[in-house]
């Protein structure tokens, strides 16, 4: 398919992802921090802007949280901007998509665009998961599971250990270790997943379930696995080798599987690293191989 | 007085009576909410328009503008035949030019005009199509005349909606189609196909076509984007393709995939760096000489617009006569040879009668009418003519027809408007799309109906001749008769589900025929 096309939708699966992140991820860590005194709901608000990637980390109140992850359309970090961007994307490779993908992207992206500035992170955005639920099921549903399909999960799967290994970081289950946890887990989904696997909760075991368990679909293992897939399948439809694009995700993945016996604190830190690196590397490496210029020619007058 | 093309002394014409009824039955308030309605349906399929950088949904009207089979049967051999005679005009322009030689069109018209390319010349499609998609634009003047307003054969857009027209017409006011059996316009896409694959180079086993397009901020991107889907083709900008040894190429993530026919919309400034603007980055550098090479089709072709120039259109109907021997069957708007010094004196004297078009611009851009227009404005405008005649040509102003439409407040009130049919030319045949856009003024007493100045559009309708006539697939659902004999089983329900009375009825009468299913997992004997 048109390399352009490709980029489009691998960055479409990336944004879409990283909106229904951010959004749970935010309104977990807003009920988590409400309660709190002024000083932990600034330690709080500064770990999870330094995690986010946004700036300022230093003296943020949990309302300036708040506002910067819901942010505004130019910025590609924020679930304003990922939806924004989501859209875009979408609306430049329209005539790919399937007919009824666009309308509900597009409603999605209108209520978010509608809702006033928020205070509290809420109803109004549980809306919006909702409507992005329904958008990755219509693409589920509906697409052909051509190139394009593959590109879309890539980009959604490389964005989900992106944003658990930043989770990860921010070590929340070790900064509230009453509700920490818990949290965690209820950020990615995961709670009551972990709960029917697990008889307690600590620190320690939410770490290694986000990393290790292979049957939960947001683990770092299981989307490094999926990521793989994606990768593969993309090779043999483009009739290419997958091996220079595989390589760091595929080490990543294989030492997960196989080296997490002796799974202790240090070794969960360097997993958790080397994941955020995999995702940077993959990435640059993806778009050099398939979405790179080809055969271009420079005319000079 | 405008005539109107529903109303006939204020009274629905015979052929409207059961549309004027149903519309009626709806009533202001009802019209309101369907439009509403509709306005939901347009933003939710992002079916818009770029209007000033801002994206909105394209006004389209809730009430059809209707035409008759035998009226149409008559515009359509009046289109063909216009598009056969300019096919075969640019030819000879990028030929012998025979029309000149022989006195039938001044050369000076076509060398000083300002899409005349010498470039063109030797770039023509294998099969010697120039003008795959043709909008003819229509007009009717106050005695009930359809005439020709203008030719656009260069990248003629709007098709896109009068395919959407149609869907969300049927979806918003479906009442408003009963009784009637209305030509589909559905086949457009498909008629193109078939033109555009025609034109490939002839020894490609499997073409490939591709829509080229200046990219998600041109205003009719939208449209771009519909065809493309609607005919499977890629959509590319010029930064997908490359030119190499004289063939294109785009780029796919498995490498370089090779490109046969190139359906632009772009202008042909824009499509070349190398021949024609060089900082243009819409464009492939090299396309022409690809097409030179015959590796390439590219449609519509370069150097079109030398024959939808406003200053060709009054020979048209001479070119009609020379090229094909026929009289025009749809006649011309009248209009003045400004570098006539007699023509110019009389539309010196009645400006204030007159509409004065620029002819470079497009889109109703730079139009002067002089009925609505200040003394100041039509001094300044008499000096500008006198400076520069050939940038001008002046047409009495023509009393556009009218149709029925919506206001703002739900009640219904006359507007202008002119209707735009579409021709595709596939070389063996011109196909014209039933219908067109009909493009409606929807400010009171405007006569300015392109959508780039804030026009909207109405669904056109042409009925079939009658219910054994149908030269085209209807828009009636067809009925077909299951044989009951091979009814299939029902729906199996899991093991919670409740005991479907209806369905144990059917078990019963079906044993004589077929073993039931069973629904709580147990054998029935038959």
């Amino acid at each position: 398919m048109l390399s352009r096309l490709a980029e489009s939708f691998f960055w479409m699966g990336r944004y879409i992802e990283r909106a229904e992140g951010t959004i749970r991820l935010l309104m977990e860590m807003h009920q988590l921090l409400v309660g709190e005194g002024e000083e932990d709901q600034h330690r709080g608000s500064e770990t999870i802007m330094h995690g986010l990637g946004f700036l300022p980390h230093t003296n943020v109140s949990l309302s300036d949280l708040v506002m910067s992850a819901y942010g505004s359309p130019q910025q590609p970090s924020t679930i304003l901007g990922s939806l924004e961007y989501a859209r875009t994307n979408a609306r430049s490779v329209r005539d790919a998509l399937p007919s009824d993908f666009f309308e509900v992207l597009n409603k999605v992206h209108a209520r978010a665009r509608a809702l006033p500035n928020p205070r509290y992170p809420g109803a109004s955005l549980r809306d919006i998961l909702e409507g992005l639920a329904v958008v990755h099921g219509v693409f589920d549903w509906v697409s052909p599971r051509d190139e394009a399909h593959a590109f879309y999960q890539l980009g959604g799967y490389l964005e989900r250990i992106d944003l658990v290994g930043r989770l990860l970081e921010m070590r929340i289950e070790r900064g509230w270790p009453e509700q920490g946890p818990a949290t965690v887990l209820r950020s990615v989904a995961g709670l009551s997943t972990y709960l029917r696997r697990h008889e307690r909760m600590s620190e320690g075991s939410v770490r290694e379930f986000l990393l290790l368990d292979p049957t939960f679909p947001r683990s770092i293992i299981r989307s490094a696995i999926e990521s793989e897939g994606c990768i593969r399948s993309i090779a043999a439809l483009t009739a290419s080798r997958p091996e220079p694009v595989l390589r760091s995700i595929g080490v990543l993945r294989s030492q997960l599987e196989f080296e997490s016996d002796l799974v202790t604190e240090q070794v969960c830190d360097k997993f958790i690293s080397q994941s955020l690196r995999a995702v940077d590397t993959t990435s640059a490496l993806v778009r050099e191989h398939y979405f790179r210029p080809v055969g271009s020619i420079v005319w000079s007058h | 007085m405008p005539v109107d093309e529903l109303l006939l002394n204020g009274a629905p014409r015979p052929f409207v009576s059961a549309l004027w009824d149903s519309i009626n039955r709806i009533g202001p308030p009802g019209l309101l909410q369907r439009g509403a309605q509709r306005d939901q349906y347009l933003s939710m399929q992002g079916i818009t328009f770029t209007l000033s950088g801002h994206e909105r949904p394209l006004p389209i009207d809730l009430i059809p503008r209707v035409i008759e089979a035998d009226e149409w049967r008559v515009i359509e051999l009046g289109i063909k035949q216009r598009v056969r005679a300019l096919e075969m005009f640019l030819h000879d322009v990028y030929g012998p030019q025979n029309v000149v030689a022989e006195g039938v069109v001044p050369r000076k018209l076509i060398t000083s005009s300002e899409h005349f390319h010498r470039a063109a010349h030797g770039i023509i499609a294998p099969n010697n199509v120039r003008i795959h998609v043709a909008g003819i634009d229509l007009i009717r003047d106050d005695k009930g005349t359809l005439r020709v307003l203008e030719d656009n054969l260069r990248c003629p857009s709007g098709v896109s909606y009068v395919l959407e027209n149609r869907r969300t017409l049927a979806h918003v006011v479906p009442e408003l189609f009963q009784d009637y059996a209305v030509r589909s316009v559905q086949e457009y896409p498909e008629q193109l196909l078939r033109a555009l694959l025609g034109s490939a180079p002839e020894d490609i086993r499997d073409p490939v076509v591709v829509i080229l397009t200046p990219g998600v901020h041109n205003s009719a991107h939208f449209e771009h984007a519909f065809l493309a889907r609607r005919m499977g083709v890629e959509l590319v900008e010029g930064r997908d393709l490359f030119c190499k040894g004289n063939h294109v190429f785009m780029r796919t993530t498995a490498g370089a995939a090779p490109v046969h026919v190139i359906y632009r919309r772009i202008d042909d400034d824009y499509l070349d760096p190398m021949h024609f603007l060089p900082d243009s980055l819409l464009g492939v550098p090299g396309l022409l000489n690809a097409a030179r090479a015959g590796n390439v089709a590219i449609a519509n072709a370069v150097g079109n617009g030398v024959a939808d120039d406003k200053s060709l259109y009054r020979y048209v109907p001479d070119l009609i006569s020379y090229y094909l021997h026929e009289n025009p069957i749809l006649p011309n708007v009248d209009t003045y040879d400004l570098e006539e010094p007699d023509s110019l004196c009389y539309v010196l004297d009645n400006m204030h009668e007159m509409v004065l078009k620029p002819v470079a611009a497009s889109g109703g851009y730079g139009i002067v009418i002089g009925s609505q227009a200040t003394n100041s404005d039509l001094a300044r405008m008499k000096d500008v003519v006198q400076k520069d005649p050939r940038g001008w040509v002046a047409q009495p102003i023509v009393q556009l027809s009218t149709c029925p439409t919506v206001d703002d407040d739900g009640s219904v009130v006359a507007r202008h408007v002119d209707l735009r049919p579409f021709a595709v030319n596939s070389g063996d045949d011109v196909w014209v799309l039933p219908g067109g856009l009909t493009r409606v003024a929807l400010v009171e007493n405007s006569l300015v109906v392109n959508s780039s100045q804030g026009g909207g559009s109405k669904d056109t309708w042409v009925l079939t001749a009658s219910s054994t006539d149908l030269t085209g697939p209807i828009t009636r659902p067809i009925v077909v008769s299951l044989n009951r004999r091979d009814e299939l089983s029902p729906r199996e329900a899991g093991p919670n589900a409740l005991p479907d009375l209806r369905l144990q009825q059917q078990e019963e009468q079906q044993q004589q025929v077929w073993p039931p299913r069973s629904l709580h997992g147990q054998e029935r004997e038959c």
